[in-house]
C-alpha cells in the first residue's frame, strides 16, 4: 500500500453520518449448570469516530462480555439480545462468514495476556504476514514492507530483526507491542482493548498507553478501553461508561466523571484508590459484594450496598436519565454538585 | 534497638539468573517498610529468601537479632513462629482441603501453643481481627470470596503473632473496592498489633498508603531507600523518578499535565546484568562513569537517604528528569 495511512483512513470514514458504533438494549445471559446468569443488562452506549471510550468496572460488571458480545466472540451458551451497529452494518445479524471478515478488517481486538493470543510456533512476521494476506491480500516484499511499518508504529526498535523472532524471545511489552500492531495491521475503524495494560509493569505500561493514544492520530482508531484501572481512565478516555452488576450506572465526558460523578457506586470506586493525603481516616470501602444476576431485578441493584439507599431504591429499576451534572446516572438519589467555591 | 529484621549483602542466584544481588535493608521494631520494584527486579525473591522459604546463595537474614541464613529446616521450626508471608493469590496459598478454622489454628498446631480449647478460641479472635465471623471458620476456601480468602490469609499468618510480617502483593490479585478493604485491613492490625511489616508491591499508592520507609529494587538491587514523603516528594534516583512518573493518577487534570519519563528499552536479563549502574542503559541522563563503576548505596542529604547514583552529590542534589508528581 502505498497511500499514507491517514488519508485512507479519512477517505472511508467520509461517509459516516452517526457514531462510528451504537450498542442498544445489548443483553447477554449465559446459561450455566447453575441456572441463567445475566452477566449484561440493556447496556447502551456510543463511540464516535476516533474517540476513546472506556468500560469501566470491577470483575462480574459485565465490561468484557458486553465488548466480546459486541462481535460475538462469545461462547454459544451465551444468548445476546439487542442490537449493535457499526456505520451501517447490524452486526448481530450479520452471517458468521460476513463477521469473519469485519472483525480485524472493521473491529480489532487487544486482549490482556498476549502470549495466550499470539501463535508460539510462528515468528512474529509470519502472524503479520498472515493479518495483511487475509484481510489485504498483501503478500512478498509489500506485505514485509508494511508489516516493519506497523511496528515502527508500535514503537518496537529494530522492528526488521524482531519480524524474525518468536514470540516467546519478546518480553511482555513487546509482545502487548506486537498484538496492537497485528490488531491495527489493517487500519480497523475501532479497536477493543480488554485491559491492554494490566498484566505489564508501569513503566512499560506507559508506552503502551502511548502507542493507544497515538492511533488515533495515526491511523484514525476508535477505541473501545476495557479496564478496571482509574489512573489509565483519566490518562486515555474521552468518555467513560461505568458498569455494575451488568448495567450501565453512570456515563460522562472524563473530567465530569472525575470531578462531578452523580452514582453513589462511582464515588466508591473513586474513592477505593489509596490517597496519601486522606492516611488518617485509611480508604474508604464499599461494603458488600458485587451480586451475581439471574435476571434482571426491578430495584437498584446496588441499593444493598448503598448508604443512601431506600425503599424508593427498591421499588423499581431505575433508569439511566440526566442526572445533577447534566450527564445520564442510573440513580434515585444521585449525588449533588460539589460546591464550586474553589 | 534490634531491628525486626535485618538483611545484610543479599545474593540470590538461581542457576545464571541473578534474581537477588547484594541487598542490604532493615525493618525497625512496629514499622512498615514498601518494598517496590517492577516484576524481575527481585523482590518476591527477596522477600522469599527473608521467610527462608528459599535458601540463600550468600548473605545474611536476622530476625529480632537472631540469624536465620543457614539454619536447618529442624532449627528453623520453631523460628517461624515469630514471622510469617502472605501471598498474591490467596486461592492457591490456601488448603482447599482444610477448613477455614483449620487454616487459621494450623500455625498453633504445628508450634504446640496453648491446648485445643485456647487455640479454638485464638482462631475466633484472629478471624474477628480480620473481620470474619466466627462461623466462616467452619467453611472451605472456595466457598469464600478473593476479599475473604485473602482474610484468611492474614488470619493465618498471624495466629500465632509474629513479630515480622512479610506481605507479597497482597492486594494484587483483588478488585479495586477489596483492595481498599484489605489495605485498610492491613493498616489497621499493623498499629494494633504492631508487628513489623515487609509490604512487597509494585503498587505505587498502596505504599503511600501504608509504608513509613520506602525500598525501591531494580534489577536485583536496591537504588533508593528513603521515608515515605521525601521518596514520594522528591524521589532522588532516575530510576525512581521513572517509576513514580509513569503510574497514572486517577485525576484526568493532573494525569494530562504531567511530564511522563519514558524509558528507553526495558528490564534487561538478570542473567547478564549490564556493567556498571545496572540502570544505565536506560537511564535518560547516563555519564560515561555510569557504565563502568557501580554505585553504592550511599546516604545523602541532612536526612540521610539512600541512593546508589553516581549523579546525585553527597548534599543530595541531583538529575531531575521532571517534576514527579
Amino acid at each position: 500500500m502505498s497511500e499514507p495511512g491517514t488519508a485512507w483512513a479519512t477517505a472511508r470514514r467520509s461517509t459516516v453520518g452517526g457514531p462510528l458504533l451504537e450498542v442498544a438494549d445489548l443483553s447477554v445471559r449465559f446459561r450455566t449448570e447453575d441456572g441463567p446468569v445475566l452477566a449484561a443488562d440493556q447496556v447502551s452506549f456510543t463511540v464516535a469516530d476516533r474517540e476513546v471510550l472506556a468500560l469501566v468496572g470491577e470483575s462480574g460488571c459485565g465490561k468484557s462480555v458486553t465488548a466480546m458480545a459486541l462481535t460475538r466472540l462469545l461462547p454459544s451458551n451465551a444468548l445476546i439480545t439487542g442490537s449493535v451497529r457499526l456505520g451501517d452494518r447490524s452486526l448481530l445479524d450479520l452471517p458468521e462468514a460476513r463477521m469473519r471478515d469485519v472483525r480485524g478488517r472493521d473491529v480489532a481486538y487487544v486482549f490482556q495476556e498476549p502470549m495466550t493470543s499470539l501463535n508460539p510456533v510462528l515468528t512474529v512476521g509470519k502472524q503479520l504476514g498472515e493479518v495483511l494476506r487475509r484481510h489485504q491480500a498483501m503478500r512478498g516484499r509489500t506485505a514485509d514492507r508494511r508489516a516493519t511499518e506497523l511496528l515502527e508504529l508500535v514503537g518496537i526498535p529494530l522492528p526488521s530483526r524482531r519480524l524474525k523472532e518468536y514470540p516467546h524471545q519478546l518480553s511482555g511489552g513487546m509482545r502487548q507491542r506486537v498484538m496492537i500492531a497485528m490488531a491495527v495491521a489493517c487500519q480497523p475503524r475501532l479497536l477493543v482493548a480488554d485491559e491492554p495494560t494490566t498484566a505489564l509493569d508501569v513503566t512499560v505500561q506507559a508506552g503502551i498507553l502511548d502507542v493507544l493514544r497515538d492511533l488515533r492520530t495515526e491511523i484514525g482508531t476508535a477505541v473501545l478501553l476495557i479496564t478496571h484501572d482509574l489512573g489509565v481512565v483519566a490518562d486515555l478516555a474521552d468518555r467513560v461508561v461505568v458498569m455494575y452488576a451488568g448495567r450501565t450506572i453512570e456515563e460522562a465526558g472524563t473530567e465530569a466523571l472525575f470531578a462531578r460523578h452523580s452514582h453513589p457506586y462511582t464515588r466508591g470506586l473513586l474513592e477505593a484508590v489509596p490517597d496519601p493525603e486522606r492516611r488518617a481516616g485509611g480508604i474508604r470501602e464499599i461494603p458488600g459484594r458485587v451480586p451475581t444476576l439471574r435476571s434482571s431485578p426491578d430495584e437498584c441493584t446496588f441499593a444493598d450496598r448503598c448508604q443512601r439507599a431506600d425503599s424508593l431504591c427498591r421499588a423499581r429499576r431505575p433508569e439511566l436519565l440526566p442526572g445533577p451534572a447534566g450527564h445520564p446516572v442510573r440513580c434515585v438519589h444521585p449525588l449533588p454538585l460539589p460546591e464550586v467555591s474553589r | 534497638m534490634t531491628p525486626a529484621l535485618e538483611v545484610v549483602d543479599l545474593v540470590k542466584h538461581f542457576g545464571a539468573v541473578r534474581a537477588v544481588d547484594g541487598v542490604t535493608l532493615t525493618v525497625a521494631t512496629g514499622e512498615v517498610v514498601g518494598l517496590v520494584g517492577e516484576s524481575g527486579s527481585g523482590k518476591s525473591t527477596l522477600g522469599r529468601c527473608v521467610t527462608r522459604l528459599e535458601q540463600l546463595t550468600d548473605g545474611t537474614v536476622r530476625i529480632n537479632g537472631t540469624d536465620i541464613s543457614r539454619l536447618g529446616r529442624r532449627r528453623l521450626r520453631p523460628l517461624r513462629r515469630d514471622f510469617n508471608i502472605v501471598f498474591q493469590d490467596p486461592a492457591s496459598s490456601l488448603n482447599p482441603r482444610m477448613t477455614v478454622a483449620e487454616i487459621v489454628g494450623e500455625p498453633l498446631r504445628l508450634h504446640r501453643i496453648g491446648s485445643r480449647a485456647e487455640r479454638a478460641r485464638r482462631v475466633d479472635t484472629v478471624l474477628d481481627q480480620v473481620g470474619l465471623r466466627p462461623e466462616v471458620g467452619r467453611r472451605y476456601p472456595h466457598e469464600l470470596s478473593g476479599g475473604q480468602r485473602q482474610r484468611v490469609s492474614l488470619a493465618r499468618a498471624l495466629s500465632a503473632g509474629p513479630s515480622l510480617l512479610v506481605a507479597d502483593e497482597p492486594t494484587s490479585a483483588l478488585d479495586v473496592s477489596v483492595q481498599a478493604a484489605v489495605l485498610n485491613l492491613i493498616g489497621r492490625l499493623q498499629s494494633e498489633l504492631g508487628f513489623a511489616c515487609l509490604f512487597i508491591t509494585h503498587d505505587l499508592a498502596a505504599v503511600e498508603f501504608l509504608a513509613q520507609r520506602v525500598a525501591v529494587m531494580y534489577l536485583g538491587q536496591l537504588v533508593e531507600v528513603a521515608d515515605r514523603a521525601s521518596l514520594f516528594r522528591a524521589p532522588r534516583h532516575p530510576y525512581t523518578q521513572a517509576l513514580l512518573s509513569a503510574a497514572p493518577v486517577p485525576d484526568p487534570a493532573r494525569q494530562r499535565s504531567r511530564r511522563r519519563i519514558v524509558l528507553s528499552g526495558e528490564v534487561p536479563s538478570p542473567v547478564s546484568p549490564p556493567s556498571g549502574c545496572r540502570f544505565h542503559p536506560r537511564c535518560p541522563v547516563a555519564t560515561e562513569v555510569c557504565a563502568r563503576e557501580v554505585p553504592e548505596l550511599r546516604p545523602v542529604g541532612p536526612a540521610g537517604e539512600l541512593v546508589a547514583c553516581h549523579l546525585v552529590a553527597d548534599d543530595g542534589t541531583g538529575p531531575r528528569l521532571a517534576e514527579a508528581v
